[in-house]
């Protein structure tokens, strides 16, 4: 955080990716540094040993936000919760709205992008998640191959309430979502 | 009875500091990059760059890897890569 | 450095004295356990006469752009239970942790979770009781335990060194409440650790380390050299804590009288344990300690973390020592007369880490 900070004092835009735990170190760093709630991005822990493509992933779930935080005076940072995610706002014109959401093909592209960044998070394990959309319905697909460590992904009864979350935060209220888990039968949001 | 007691603690103070000011977009900019060395920050901070590069306009990539990983860059390695940026992206985390 | 204001004296209602422990409590003042309320006349008590004024300042960390001044370091040496002879000792750890080489932001901010271990040379030991006998490295001796814990109470006050803020320490280890102790200087079969730096025995010091949890290594059957020190070569090489950084090994006074009786120098010492802590390379890849490949070609002792992390023929027959010299394996002596119990403590993190630094005690 101390990079971004000092390149700001000098004058030139930063955009600091953190990874989801330091987000409140990187909080506390830039205060101590005059910089009140300072814009910057999170993306899932670890990096270190995550695979080549998934790194890629990590890379393409952020860049988008990156974007924002080097154009966009106004961005803001969403104070860190558990989720996982990106965590400073789109530029001005993609921002997508709860009313927005509603319509089908605003509904197809947006979720997509969430459902993205939590399937980064699932290959860290080695597994996957699809999904299919339908109105404000989401239904979620947790892939688990033979070679991924099905104990290492976390329960569906912890995942859905994870994901209903995220959709929340990033879509809006309204959505409900089904997540297929080959572990155990399926689990519905509330 | 009142007694005072010395407050051990030491919190920041001073001006609050404002960002620096952004460009409307990346057309033509230069992105330093700045790595802590560790595993596959250079590979996430070149491709997101890169994207950067292929969808906005952004002209070029810069690397800087630290010559103290745990430590901020030393103020010459940031006076010397802000001459040559528009912007930079840096990366926290294990 | 941003200018720093000087956060306000407390005053607070007391309707008994347990208040004052409480409000400490309140206020988030403490590691934890109780501290003793910093009034102010205790507060002078411990500047009072020194070497320090008030407002000078003891410790910079130029990355959080914070300062420590004597009274700050006071305040928190009192809550820590210091009396003010000891206040000379806090002051030189404080100087040697501000060390630039030392990397203080990045020892107390790493998910690591470093203690700053503080070993004790020379005459000071005894003038204000540092203990440096049995259960050396446990409760129950006023100067050991109150100058280690003033130092991580001036992190977690001063410089926000607190989890939830700038301490990402995973776990952080017990070290962390109070890790002080002296050197049985009288039982080491070497010179003192400072004078093999340098300085006179008459000379007092402090040397700080970032360092991790200790091994405790057991042996009490072998007399010789050679048998006695493979049981500290293999736990310095085993793979949680191997690294291209510096060690710490604390003899207790058995093993330290088996080596002095064979007449083992301490450069002897050194050098057997750098060449015989080790791993094969073939190993230290199986353990993930060699990364994603830069451009770095062929075996380079201290960037072994650095290349293919591939397992290749012939990796089994390239060993890879912890550190980078028998120089950087710190020797030192103390504990209890009885107990083959020495122990071994690693530098924290990954790789070269930092050094230990020396610091001479300045008394008034």
């Amino acid at each position: 955080m101390l990079d971004a900070v000092h390149f700001e004092q000098v004058g030139v835009p930063a955009a600091a990716v953190l990874t989801e735990p330091f987000a409140t170190t990187g909080t506390a760093m830039a205060e101590l540094q005059g910089f009140d709630d300072y814009p910057f991005a999170t993306v899932p822990h670890p990096i270190g040993s995550l695979t080549e493509s998934q790194a890629d992933a990590i890379a393409d779930a952020v860049a988008a936000t990156v974007l924002g935080l080097l154009t966009d005076p106004d961005a803001k940072p969403t104070p860190s919760d558990r989720s996982f995610g990106t965590n400073a706002q789109l530029p001005r014109g993609d921002k997508q709205t709860s009313t927005d959401a509603a319509s089908s093909s605003t509904a197809k592209s947006a979720p997509a992008d969430v459902v993205e960044e939590l399937a980064a998070v699932l290959r860290a394990d080695r597994a996957d998640l699809t999904a299919t959309v339908a109105g404000r319905h989401i239904t979620l697909s947790l892939h688990i191959p033979d070679e991924a460590c099905a104990e290492c992904v976390l329960p569906a009864s912890t995942l859905v309430p994870m994901f209903q979350h995220r959709f929340d935060t990033e879509l809006g209220t309204g959505w409900t979502i089904t997540l297929d888990d080959p572990r155990t039968t399926e689990h519905s949001s509330p | 009875m009142t007694i005072t007691l010395v407050d051990p603690t030491l919190p920041p103070a001073g001006a609050a500091a404002t960002l620096a000011p952004r460009p409307v977009s990346l057309e033509g900019a230069v992105i330093g990059l700045v790595s802590n060395g560790k595993t596959h920050a250079r590979r996430i901070l070149s491709r997101v760059a890169q994207n950067l590069i292929d969808s906005h306009g952004a002209r070029d990539s810069v690397l800087l890897v630290k010559s103290t990983a745990n430590l901020p860059a030393a103020p010459e390695e940031v006076e010397a890569l802000a001459a040559d940026v528009t912007a930079i992206i840096a990366a926290i985390g294990d | 450095m941003r200018p720093v204001a000087m956060t306000p004296d407390r005053d607070v209602e007391l309707s008994d004295p347990w208040r004052a422990i409480e409000a400490c409590y309140e206020a988030g003042w403490t590691d934890g356990l109780p501290v003793v309320p910093p009034t102010e006349s205790l507060v002078d008590a411990i500047t009072a006469g020194g070497v320090w004024d008030a407002d000078d300042v003891l410790l910079r960390e130029p990355a959080r752009g914070l300062e420590v001044t004597a009274r700050k370091a006071a305040a928190n040496a009192v809550m820590a239970g210091c009396r003010p002879e000891y206040f000379p000792v806090v002051g030189a750890v404080l100087a040697a942790i501000g060390a630039p080489e030392f990397e203080l932001h990045a020892v107390s901010a790493s998910t690591g979770g470093a203690v700053i271990l503080i070993a004790v040379n020379g005459p000071i030991r005894d003038e204000i009781g540092i203990h440096y006998k049995e259960n050396l490295f446990g409760p129950g001796f006023r100067a050991n335990a109150t100058i280690g814990r003033t130092v991580r109470l001036v992190l977690r006050n001063c410089l926000a060194a607190i989890p939830g803020k700038l301490d990402k320490s995973a776990q952080g280890w017990a070290g962390k409440y109070a890790m002080c102790f002296g050197e049985d200087e009288s039982t080491s079969p070497w010179e003192p650790y400072h004078v093999s730096l340098g300085y006179s025995p008459s000379q007092s010091t402090v040397t700080v380390m970032a360092a991790e949890s200790g091994h405790n290594v057991l042996n009490h059957a072998l007399p010789d050299p050679e048998g006695l020190l493979g049981t500290f070569a293999d736990t310095m090489s085993a793979l949680g804590s191997l690294s291209s950084g510096r060690s710490l090994v604390v003899f207790a006074p058995e093993h330290a009288r088996k080596l002095g009786a064979a007449g083992w120098s301490r450069p002897q010492v050194q050098e057997y344990l750098f060449e015989h802590a080790t791993r094969t390379y073939a190993d230290v890849k199986r353990g993930g300690k060699v990364e994603a490949a830069g451009n770095v070609t062929g075996f380079h002792p201290t960037q072994w973390m650095e290349t293919d992390p591939q397992v290749q023929p012939g990796d089994n027959d390239i060993s890879v020592p912890r550190g980078t010299c028998p120089d950087d394996i710190a020797l030192m002596v103390g504990g209890g007369d009885a107990g083959g119990h020495s122990s071994f403590f690693p530098t924290w993190s990954r790789d070269r880490s930092v050094p230990l630094i020396t610091q001479e005690i300045l008394q008034p």
